[in-house]
């Protein structure tokens, strides 16, 4: 592997930064390790990322301290029921001598130094919305003002509460499936943590948290980079081919492998599995879990630790069953892990 | 030449023709070639449909002489009364004469509606062993044969129903026929209990005891590399069914948690899984492939052992 580093990109000194970016997360958002670990996986495999959890988790602080690490252009919008397209492109005013002008919204502002866009609450934005940022994540590229703009280094983040379901719009299938990862961010389980988080005042003030961030811990530029080097570095034997694509297959038809989940009829269950593009995400994100684990090759635990994350959100239930996705989604994918042999 | 005039001899009436047969034959031939002749008949009246007649007729012949057998009269319809239900020659020899018995069977099948008179047609054999053919000519019969009905009784008969079939016992074949069906059906299901059944039972039963079979197996001089892969998944397959999911290298040590009986040989285990996760994720060929593959079965057979022992 050394010899192929040499001409690509010094994995093992990425590994170390990569791993460095992930112990300044850890310092500033406790009892998240699992998250910021499949986070580091989605910047490594150059994936975007939808952030679901109940409200005051720290998904913002989160993705504000990642964007830190990351150095380059960072933005951020809110999801609203009345955003519109435009309000991404651009914005008016008035200057200061009482003349009209147009301004770069916050996905121009930054051209092609654009590394980090969040979007919250995405679930409140209309269809309209969804469309532009499916075009952005697929393409990295926007057209406005009669030419393309192009974000080769854009990384898009979106957060959805699952508290408030009222006023929502749901991200259509199509968009979801561009995301790398879903990632769920729960309250840290350990109640010594918790206390700490209530009681430490260090935690009380994000912006004086996000100051203990080291800043720019890796070049955005030359993650595109990295994510081929990785790519092509780290082994996938055919057993863990056939194994992965085992899992991915079985998301279609669980009752093969015998599966059962309670209070769910398992024949009315699920609409579509994985997509082929999911099963491309699903080993593109191993191959990194397997590099920031010091393997040279992908190994069944490697697929495990990012299976759900990758996976779940592409399954998709009859609606019947759509509003116990968090459960179901997380059951299903832990019983296909435990029912598909490897070798 | 014997003239012979038999006597009577049955209760029948008796006839000899001998006389008229010389007639109808040249005296001379006949004389070197037929030492006698005597036809039997029964009585010529009191006959109905359906009775046998029967005309028996005695030739002795002087050697070489002998009957043309072929000249006897053929089976079948004769006439609108009577059809011919038999004819044969019986031989013996005997003081250089052969003696034929020659039995005519005629049978009535037709009933006359009033006394009729019928006569059965004269009859023609040849003999054959001297220069010539020598015809021997056996004289018409006259018989009566009777209606079986009076005419008036004729208009009102009507058919009687067919007689009903007799009845077979069958009670002791119904009773074997069952006996045999449940004797083949309790075969059938000891032989799916002992080669479908009991396998599986054994194989979700004692994993290891299966997966040993396998691998024994594929314990061959020429065993290779592919041979210990197919041995290690047998015996992947073996911990996954003892542990009710699958183990891998990362939750072994859950599985000997849950199974402490197995936890004697822990080490060798988790050298067993970091050695087969070298082979089929890292692409790596045992350097040994018979010595490892025995290594394998060594370990399986202590799971074996452990599998049927009380934990």
């Amino acid at each position: 592997m050394t010899e192929n580093l040499s001409s690509d990109v010094q994995l093992a000194d990425w590994q170390a930064l990569a791993l460095a970016i992930e112990g300044a997360l850890k310092k500033v958002m406790v009892g998240q390790d699992k998250a910021i670990r499949l986070l580091c996986i989605a910047t490594f495999a150059r994936g975007h990322v939808i952030l679901e959890g109940n409200i005051g988790v720290g998904k913002t602080t989160l993705l504000r301290a990642l964007a830190r690490t990351l150095g380059g252009g960072y933005e951020r919008i809110e999801g609203t029921v009345d955003l519109m397209p435009s309000d991404l492109v651009y914005y008016t005013y008035v200057d200061a001598d009482g003349k009209p002008q147009v301004a770069p919204g916050p996905l121009l502002k930054h051209g092609e130094a654009l590394a980090t866009f969040f979007f919250n609450e995405v679930n409140r934005a209309r269809p309209q919305m969804h469309s532009l940022m499916l075009r952005v994540m697929a393409e990295r590229s926007v057209s406005a003002f009669n030419r393309e703009y192009r974000f080769p280094h854009l990384q898009v983040f979106a957060d959805r509460n699952r508290v408030e379901r009222e006023e929502t719009f749901e991200i259509p299938a199509a968009a979801r499936d561009r995301f790398l990862m879903e990632i769920e961010i729960e309250p840290p389980a350990d109640p010594g943590l918790l206390r700490d988080l209530m009681v430490d005042p260090r935690f009380h003030d994000t912006e004086q948290l996000l100051d203990e961030v080291a800043t720019a811990i890796v070049d955005y530029r030359e993650l595109n980079g990295v994510s081929v080097a990785i790519q092509r570095n780290i082994h996938t034997s055919d057993a863990i081919q056939q194994y992965a694509l085992n899992l991915c297959r079985a998301t279609s038809d669980p009752v093969a492998l015998g599966i059962r989940l309670p209070d769910t009829d398992m024949a009315r269950l699920i609409l579509a599995g994985v997509s082929p593009r999911g099963m491309s995400y699903l080993l593109r994100a191993a191959r990194v879990a397997a590099w920031l684990d010091g393997h040279e090759s992908v190994l069944p635990e490697d697929v495990h630790e990012v299976f759900l994350a990758v996976v779940a959100h592409r399954v998709f239930f009859r609606p019947a069953y759509e509003l116990r996705r968090g459960e179901l989604a997380k059951e299903l994918t832990e019983q296909i892990m435990q029912s598909i042999a490897t070798p | 030449m014997n003239k012979n005039v038999s006597p009577r001899s049955r209760g029948d009436t008796l006839c000899v023709w001998t006389a008229l047969v010389l007639c109808l034959t040249p005296a001379a031939i006949a004389a070197q070639s037929i030492s006698d002749i005597r036809i039997v008949t029964p009585r010529d009246f009191g006959y109905t449909i359906g009775d046998k007649i029967r005309h028996e007729m005695h030739l002795s012949l002087y050697e070489p002489h002998q009957l043309d057998t072929t000249t006897l009269p053929k089976t079948g319809r004769l006439n609108r009364w009577l059809e011919i239900a038999q004819a044969e020659a019986i031989v013996e020899h005997r003081d250089a004469i052969v003696f034929y018995r020659i039995i005519v069977d005629y049978q009535i099948f037709n009933a006359p509606p009033q006394l009729a008179s019928v006569t059965i047609p004269q009859l023609e054999f040849l003999t054959t062993g001297g220069a010539n053919p020598i015809p021997v000519f056996i004289p018409a019969w006259t018989f009566s044969i009777a209606p079986i009905t009076s005419p008036h009784a004729r208009q009102s008969l009507s058919l009687r129903p067919d007689r009903q079939p007799h009845a077979i016992p069958v009670i002791s074949r119904s009773i074997r026929l069952l006996i045999s069906a449940l004797l083949l059906t309790g075969l059938l299901m000891y032989l799916a209990y002992r080669h479908w059944l009991l396998p599986r039972l054994n194989r979700e039963r004692y994993p290891f005891s299966s997966a040993l079979a396998k691998l024994l197996k594929l314990q061959r001089p020429d065993s290779g590399p592919q041979n210990y892969r197919f041995g290690l998944k047998a015996f992947h397959a073996a911990v996954n069914a003892t542990a009710g999911h699958v183990v891998f290298a990362g939750n072994l040590h859950d599985f000997l948690l849950a199974n402490s009986k197995y936890a004697p040989i822990r080490a060798e285990l988790a050298a067993l899984y970091a050695r087969s996760q070298d082979i089929f994720f890292n692409d790596a060929e045992a350097a040994e492939p018979r010595a490892s593959l025995q290594e394998l079965v060594d370990i399986c057979r202590r799971c074996r052992t452990f599998e049927r022992s009380v934990a």
